[in-house]
Order: C-alpha cells, then sequence, then structure tokens
C-alpha cells in the first residue's frame, strides 16, 4: 500500500565498474573544478588505495591541492578545523573523500567549515540548517557499509565537550559517488561481514519502518537480495572483484534507502551500545538485527513477511505460509549470523562483542534520546529496550 | 497578478492559531505537574525557546523553558533555538486537527526541523502525551503508536488541563 505522502531524494551520480576511479577526472571536470583536496585515513594509505586514486588523477589536467590522510576513526571538531586550514591554504576547490563513514563524515564537516566560512561548526547542528550550496564533493567507500557516499547525514564529535554534533542537509549528498572493487579488495573477511551487516540492517529497517515508500523499497528490496547471495562469499573468497563490486553496489543502495526512510530500534541499539561500550557498528547491527525484527514483528509482520522474498528466494518465498514468512525471514538473518560467526567469527552476542552486563541499564537510557526510534513501527520506552538488550547479551 | 487566498486556507488558518493557543496553554500548564513532562524538558538548557510555525506566514506558537517549565509566549521571537515548520497550511491542519499525529507528521515530512533533534523529539513526545490528554482515546489510538494507560492522578490531571490550564495556563 503506497503511503498517503512521501518525498524521495537522491541526486548522488553512482559511477559503478571495475576501474571506475579512473573517472574520476571526468566527473570532477564535469563539476568544474581543478583542485580537489583529498580526505582520507591511514588504513586507505596502508592498503595503497590512495596510490589508486592519485594515478588516476596523475594522468589529467588536475592537480591534488592537498593531501590529509591521519583521518582518525572518529570524526573530531579539531581535525575538521585543522583539514580546513589545510584547505584554505592550498586553494583547493573540491573534495575527494576515500575511506568508510569517518573520511566522509569528515570532509562533509570540512565542507560545511568551508562553505559557510566558519569553524564554528555548532551553528549548523541539526537539520536543514545550512543555507548555501556546499564545494564538489566525490565519495569512494572503501567499505561496503555504511551508505555515507549517499546519505546527507555527518556526525562529528566535539571532544572537547564530549557530544556527537549531527547534520543533516540535502546539502551534504555527494555529487558523484564512485564503486570500483579495486576500493574494497583488501578489506578483512570480519569488516567485510560487519560492514556487510551493516548494509543489510540499513536495507531491513528502511523497509521495516514507518517512512518506508515505494522508492525506497525497490533499492531495499535489491540491497538485501544482493547482500544475501554475497556476502558469506565475500567473506571467504575477499579478492573475487565481482563479489566486491555486487556488495558495494548493495551498501550504496541501502544508504539510499535509508537516506530516505530511516532506520528504527536496531540501529538506536547499536548508537546507544557504539556510544557506551564502543562496539562497532556493523558487529552492533549484526548482533541487533534478528531482535529488533522480532521486536516489530506486531506491527510489521505483513512487511517483515515481505522480505522474505530477497531474503530467501522465490522458491523459499512460495513455498512458506503467508502467516508464517515473517518467522521464517528471521530464521534466514539468525542463520546468516551463525554462517558468518563459523567464517570470521563476527560477534553473535553483546556478550561476546565486549559489552558488560552492567551497561545494559544506561545503554537502555540512551536509546530513548537517538532519533531513529521515532520511525520504528512499534512503540519503544525504556523498559522494552533493556529487555531487548537483555535478550542479545548471550 | 493579485494572489487571492481562499475561504478554506483562511479557516483552516484561524483553526490552527485556535488549536495553537489551546495546545500551548496545555503544554504550559501541564509542565507544571506532569513528572514525564518534567522529566522530558529537564534536559533543556533553561532559557530555550522552541517555535512551531506554519509556513510562509503563521500562524506561530512558541515555548520557553523557564524555572524547570515550559512558558507558552504566543508567536514569540523571530530568534529561537528549535524552529519547527510545517510547509503550509495543510500540513499543520492535518496534525493541529487531530487527523494525524505529530510523530506520524515529522515522519511524512509535513514539517522542517532546524536545530537541536534530540530536543525536536523529546518536544514531539510531549505533544504525544498532550494529544493523549486532549483527545478521547478513541481518537488519540490513531495520533500515537501506543497510548499509555493513565494513573488517577494523570485523570486528574487531565480534568484540570481542560478546566483550568487551558483556560488560565496554571
Amino acid at each position: 500500500m503506497l503511503p498517503s505522502y512521501y518525498e524521495f531524494i537522491n541526486p548522488v551520480k553512482i559511477v559503478s565498474g571495475n576501474k571506475a576511479v579512473d573517472n574520476i577526472p571526468y566527473e570532477l571536470n564535469q563539476l568544474g573544478v581543478k583542485r580537489p583536496m583529498i580526505v582520507t585515513d591511514q588504513g586507505v594509505v596502508m592498503a595503497g588505495l590512495l596510490k589508486v586514486v592519485e594515478n588516476a588523477i596523475a594522468d589529467s589536467e588536475l592537480a591534488i591541492g592537498a593531501v590529509y590522510d591521519t583521518t582518525p576513526p572518529d570524526s573530531s571538531l579539531e581535525v575538521v578545523k585543522e583539514i580546513a586550514g589545510i584547505y584554505r591554504s592550498n586553494r583547493c576547490d573540491s573534495f575527494i573523500a576515500i575511506g568508510g563513514g569517518s573520511s566522509m563524515d569528515t570532509a562533509k564537516g570540512v565542507n560545511i567549515a568551508i562553505t559557510e566560512n566558519s569553524d564554528d561548526l555548532s551553528r549548523f547542528i541539526g537539520a536543514e540548517m545550512l543555507k548555501n550550496r556546499l564545494q564538489p564533493f566525490v565519495a569512494i567507500p572503501t567499505t561496503a557499509g555504511t551508505g555515507s557516499e549517499v546519505t546527507s547525514v555527518a556526525v562529528i564529535s566535539d571532544t572537547e565537550n564530549n557530544v556527537k554534533m549531527p547534520f543533516t542537509s540535502h546539502y551534504l549528498l555527494p555529487n558523484v559517488a564512485i564503486l570500483d572493487p579495486r576500493m574494497t579488495l583488501t578489506l578483512p573477511p570480519k569488516l567485510t561481514a560487519a560492514t556487510a551487516m551493516d548494509a543489510m540492517t540499513h536495507a531491513i529497517e528502511s523497509f521495516i519502518n514507518l517512512q518506508k515508500n515505494p522508492m525506497s523499497d525497490a533499492y531495499a528490496t535489491a540491497a538485501i537480495k544482493i547482500i544475501r547471495e554475497n556476502v558469506v562469499n565475500a567473506v571467504k573468497n575477499g579478492k573475487d572483484a565481482d563479489t566486491r563490486l555486487a556488495l558495494a553496489n548493495a551498501a550504496t543502495m541501502a544508504g539510499i534507502a535509508f537516506s530516505n526512510s530511516m532506520v528504527g530500534l536496531v540501529h538506536s541499539l547499536g548508537h546507544a551500545t557504539g556510544g557506551i561500550c564502543h562496539v562497532p557498528h556493523g558487529i552492533a547491527m549484526s548482533i541487533f538485527l534478528p531482535f529488533g525484527m522480532e521486536y516489530n514483528l506486531e506491527k510489521a509482520r505483513g512487511v517483515i513477511g515481505e522480505l522474505l522474498l530477497p531474503l530467501g528466494g522465490s522458491e523459499l518465498f512460495a513455498c512458506t505460509p503467508k502467516t508464517s514468512r515473517a518467522e521464517a525471514a528471521i530464521k534466514i538473518v539468525r542463520k546468516l549470523q551463525t554462517d558468518l560467526y563459523s567464517f570470521c567469527g563476527l560477534p553473535m552476542t553483546l556478550k561476546d562483542a565486549g559489552v558488560p552486563r552492567n551497561k545494559l541499564e544506561q545503554i537502555a537510557q540512551a536509546v530513548m534520546d537517538d532519533g531513529a526510534l521515532t520511525f520504528n513501527p512499534e512503540a519503544v520506552n525504556q523498559a522494552d529496550a533493556l529487555r531487548v538488550l537483555k535478550m542479545a547479551y548471550e | 497578478m493579485k494572489k487571492t487566498i481562499s475561504l478554506e486556507k483562511k479557516i483552516k488558518k484561524i483553526f490552527v492559531k485556535i488549536v495553537m493557543f489551546v495546545l500551548g496553554k496545555a503544554i504550559q500548564s501541564a509542565s507544571r505537574w506532569d513528572s514525564i513532562i518534567r522529566h522530558e524538558t529537564a534536559r533543556w538548557p533553561d532559557g530555550f525557546i522552541v517555535a512551531l510555525e506554519v509556513l510562509p506566514w503563521g500562524p506561530r506558537m512558541s515555548l520557553k523553558k523557564q524555572d524547570g517549565c515550559l512558558k507558552y509566549l504566543g508567536a514569540g521571537p523571530g530568534d529561537v533555538n528549535l524552529l519547527i515548520s510545517f510547509k503550509n497550511i495543510e500540513c499543520a491542519f492535518l496534525v493541529f486537527s487531530g487527523l494525524m499525529g505529530s510523530e506520524q507528521g515529522f515522519i511524512e515530512h509535513r514539517m522542517t526541523v532546524k536545530g537541536d533533534l534530540a530536543v525536536s523529539l523529546s518536544l514531539i513526545r510531549i505533544i504525544n502525551l498532550i494529544e493523549v490528554y486532549l483527545y478521547p482515546g478513541i481518537i488519540s489510538r490513531r495520533l500515537v503508536k501506543k497510548v499509555p494507560g493513565l494513573s488517577m492522578k494523570q485523570h486528574a490531571l487531565r480534568l484540570y488541563i481542560m478546566l483550568i490550564g487551558i483556560p488560565t495556563g496554571i
């Protein structure tokens, strides 16, 4: 059934394929810029991925204005200020972010500082606070999970005041996202599994929750099918370029889906657990996903049942009575969890992930401040969140 | 070309303005007595001002955190800490007439939020509770995900808000 009203936006140009990175000069030329700044991290440098981008730019009229290659895992205000200074002093005119969510978010934060000509990002916290079109931005993900290359969100830490500063604006959407299998070939198995489960959670939650719409549904179901078909092979055989490209596409599609229909309880639990116990986001998503689906069974049984088609394939879907499809879909997610645990040790419980039991109450309290709860089909209070956390503990 | 606003839209604007007044006074009153609302606003900075407006020319209502409670300011000042803007009068009418819950309005992009998202969620939870107080169960069940069971004290508060709180704001 169509929602009575919805909105959908995705102006990001997707450039996908083997050696797609070599299209950067063409894409930047189309955007009318000549001196991009590269924002990335040491992991990308060590894996030789920065070299791939530099090689592509070397054979063009573009000049790399500056390279910042020490982005920390948590984007911070200090780093944003430092990079903005480098950007200005080198007269750069655009951004290329290479990496996972942190490099993307940092580059987005710097883009705000540059465009608004202010290092005081606190003025722009919240939704739609930006008034000006940002500098051209090319995103090259090196993990297949966050979907940051197609999302309108950035989170920067204010380490001085110990708060996370969220920014939401359609201006934060990159101009171009480049999906090149070379950029994810070196991702270790466990990280491959965790990031893929992050993408799977984006897709499943965007399909289940209250802001779902036919456009986001199309992206979500396509993403789920591709992840289901490729994740185990990507973990077992990381050098398979076709599998890597498939997962990169799925993560981007899941990103488009959740950027337009948001996420729900699973992400609220994951954000809170990550914030308090530093559990990596993908691992938290993998642990909480089946519990989040179960929690919403009463309100969203029908749509969870529909997920059996992309998760289990047409034969299983056709053979399963409508009334049992939701449980069957959850069973497949649990089976995927077990498979990933046996192939690469991806934690299945909070205990495995190193969460102390005495932190559960604190996590449940933090869940209540997470915006994603608004979009969850079933109402959630602190006691409900604690109950789910206890179930996911061991 | 001279623009003429239809009578229907004019009536809807007047209706929304009246409901904003009722909602504002109800929130002001409930924030003095309801522990859930006091718990919600405890984390708002003192002096924090939130405004709800209908684009492009109003109506508009503002609330200010003052001495631990929320004070209804009428249209209020132009510069506020959190601004929730309904995109047009039709969007606002849906929410203020009880045809759609505030949470659903947010989900359907009927409004935009400028400012701290965590406080906007807190405000939505407050409005949800006020809707439960103001509307009979048959309506509030459509407006909020889960209607909380009201205690005897809350039933009494509900009556108080309707009879004293809204007219006086106390």
